[in-house]
């Protein structure tokens, strides 16, 4: 109780705190995503895998329903204090969550696949996607963090390669003579591989476009 | 020099002009109120003689004025130059803690257009209203029958005295003397044939003054600590009830305000990220960190009678919390009458309403006209 007592006047300034804690999902969602490719693309053994996965996923949620409560106790004692840093979080912390649901929907297809991938089929389709988007993470943590113009700026083009990419996977697959179990997995990996594109774009470009610009593709600043 | 720091210190200096200010409004007030005389002085005290009006002309003004802080700093203006007593102003401070949570509850009505919210925020609201009645409901009736907080207040402003309290706070009335002297006869000399005109403009110039400054102080402690507030939050919701009462009265030491602190607290609650439980102590706390404006005044005036009716003021308030929150039963009474009139309101919203209208205005102001028609 004492210490308590004495304490209680310290705390972490709003933003410091918001901050940490979006820093922290956006990690555990990188976290994630290495773990499930490692398991599902290299077929590596990974002790406890679901387990990781789902408490890595649960304290990204956790994170998230903190932020958001963050931000109302802000407004409400602050009205007209980082109105726009608010809406902003409210916004990415969505996509930040979104991240981390797509890991976990990756990690399903493994439960879903027959047999272990053949590596070599999915390198001829995929040509680096997963290590592109693996650096994907990286940078769009470096970009939000360090509010880091020109690595947001890069996102439009680094979401297109992919996006396009897959949509091109999706295509093959789809005129391809592979089994169902696989076409469909690959599908799915695919357009889970899109998806985790977007909303890591929405995140670095958060940086660079106003409040009412979100997750918009802005042609001016490309 | 940062920017930071000479805001700062702009910010320390504009407190300490405004408390100045402050002051020199209570003994303003003062003067005004013996300008009147002794006939003015014995209506007053006809009027208040009754301890249930008392208690009404408490709740109604400081409904009006919407500031504890306010009407305890006027009538220990009043105490001290003789227009009231202390046993006459007691009930008055009761009423005042009564009246001051009009405001948290109008906040509250802001929240009408969503019913899920409004429930919150009227039992977020009322919690205030319910301690405050429940505490007078048991303490007026006793302090009636024996004056034992006037007693114990007494007590406490002689044992300060006789430290030298008075010695240690006189340099406030010595600071303060000469504007009150000199603004005093400046609008006495506008009114050199109607001296009693010249004392009504003596106290409309003082509760202008009065206003003012409290408005701006609050305005302006509120930015310096909210930020710091903001970072200590969480670290004082739902954990330790002492530590609840504790924040909540030093920061509203530091805003001056007990309404701000209520006022935060209600959409909170209403918003549904702290209950309203974790908000109760902070309330509580908020009643006594209130106290500090009264007890300036008093100590601005130097005089024995003002130091013991700001001293009712803080008792009033800590063996309030002292007698209710400590024990679970007692605890659960204002949570639960809360909560009760927040679901009535989610039914029906214009209970809310009436509620608010009843209790701070209709009633109050009825028995009052109704005491006076009487007489």
């Amino acid at each position: 109780m004492f210490k308590n007592i004495l304490s209680f006047w310290k705390g972490r300034e709003f933003l410091e705190q918001a901050l940490g804690e979006f820093k922290v999902m956006l990690t555990n969602s990188q976290e994630m995503y290495t773990l499930v490719t490692r398991k599902l693309i290299d077929n590596e053994e990974i002790e406890d895998l679901e387990d990781k996965i789902y408490t890595l996923d649960k304290e990204i949620n956790e994170n998230e329903k903190a932020i958001r409560k963050r931000i109302v106790e802000h407004l409400i004692m602050q009205p007209s204090v980082d109105v726009s840093v608010c809406l902003t979080l409210m916004s990415v912390v969505k996509d930040a969550e979104r991240l981390g649901d797509y890991c976990k929907n990756l990690h399903e297809i493994i439960d879903l696949l027959d047999k272990p991938i053949k590596k070599e089929i999915y390198e001829d389709l995929f040509n680096g996607t997963d290590t592109q988007l693996a650096e994907f993470f990286e940078k769009t943590k470096t970009a939000f963090m360090e509010s880091d113009e020109d690595i947001a700026a890069s996102s439009w083009d680094e979401k297109k390669q992919i996006s396009k990419r897959c949509d091109e996977i999706i295509e093959k697959l789809a005129k391809s003579s592979l089994d169902v179990n696989t076409a469909v997995c690959f599908t799915l990996i695919a357009r889970h591989f899109k998806r985790l594109s977007s909303h890591l774009t929405n995140i670095a470009t958060s940086v660079i476009l106003s409040v009412d610009e979100l997750d918009y593709f802005d042609e001016s600043r490309k | 020099m940062k920017k930071e720091t000479l805001k700062t210190i702009l910010k320390f200096a504009a407190v300490f002009a405004l408390l100045y200010f402050f002051l020199v409004s209570i003994g303003l007030m003062g003067k005004a109120f013996k300008g009147f005389g002794k006939d003015f002085a014995e209506a007053l005290l006809n009027t208040t003689s009754n301890p249930f009006i008392g208690l009404f002309v408490g709740i109604f003004a400081t409904s009006l004025v919407q500031s504890s802080s306010t009407t305890t700093s006027i009538i220990v203006g009043m105490v001290a130059a003789g227009t009231l007593t202390v046993s006459g102003a007691v009930p008055i401070i009761f009423g005042a803690n009564i009246g001051t949570t009009v405001t948290n509850s109008l906040v509250a009505l802001g929240h009408v257009s969503r019913r899920e919210e409004f429930k919150r925020a009227i039992a977020g609201a009322t919690i205030h209203d319910f301690f405050n009645l429940i505490c007078v409901a048991i303490l007026f009736p006793i302090e009636l029958a024996t004056g034992f907080l006037q007693k114990m207040a007494t007590w406490l402003a002689n044992a300060f005295i006789n430290f030298g309290g008075i010695k240690f706070t006189s340099p406030l009335k010595t600071a303060t003397t000469p504007a009150i002297s000199g603004i005093k006869h400046f609008i006495l000399d506008l009114f050199p044939s109607n001296h009693t005109l010249g004392y009504i403009m003596v106290l409309v110039i003082a509760f202008g003054m009065l206003y003012v400054a409290l408005f701006f102080i609050v305005k302006v402690m509120k930015s310096m600590v909210m930020k710091q507030t903001e970072a200590a939050f969480n670290n004082v919701i739902d954990k330790n009830g002492f530590v609840g009462i504790l924040a909540g009265a030093l920061f509203t030491f530091l805003v001056q305000s007990s309404s701000i602190t209520t006022s935060i607290l209600v959409p909170l609650i209403a918003s549904g990220i702290i209950s309203v439980e974790a908000a109760f102590p902070i309330t509580m706390g908020a009643n006594i960190g209130t106290t500090a404006t009264a007890m300036l005044a008093s100590f601005a005036t130097g005089n024995p009678s003002a130091i013991i009716i700001a001293f009712v003021h803080l008792l009033f308030n800590v063996i309030g919390v002292s007698c209710i929150y400590p024990i679970a039963i007692f605890r659960k009474i204002p949570i639960k009458l809360a909560k009760s009139l927040g679901e009535l309101a989610f039914h029906k919203r214009r209970y809310a309403i009436a509620y608010v209208l009843s209790l701070f205005f209709i009633i109050p102001g009825l028995l009052i006209m109704i005491s006076k028609l009487l007489k």
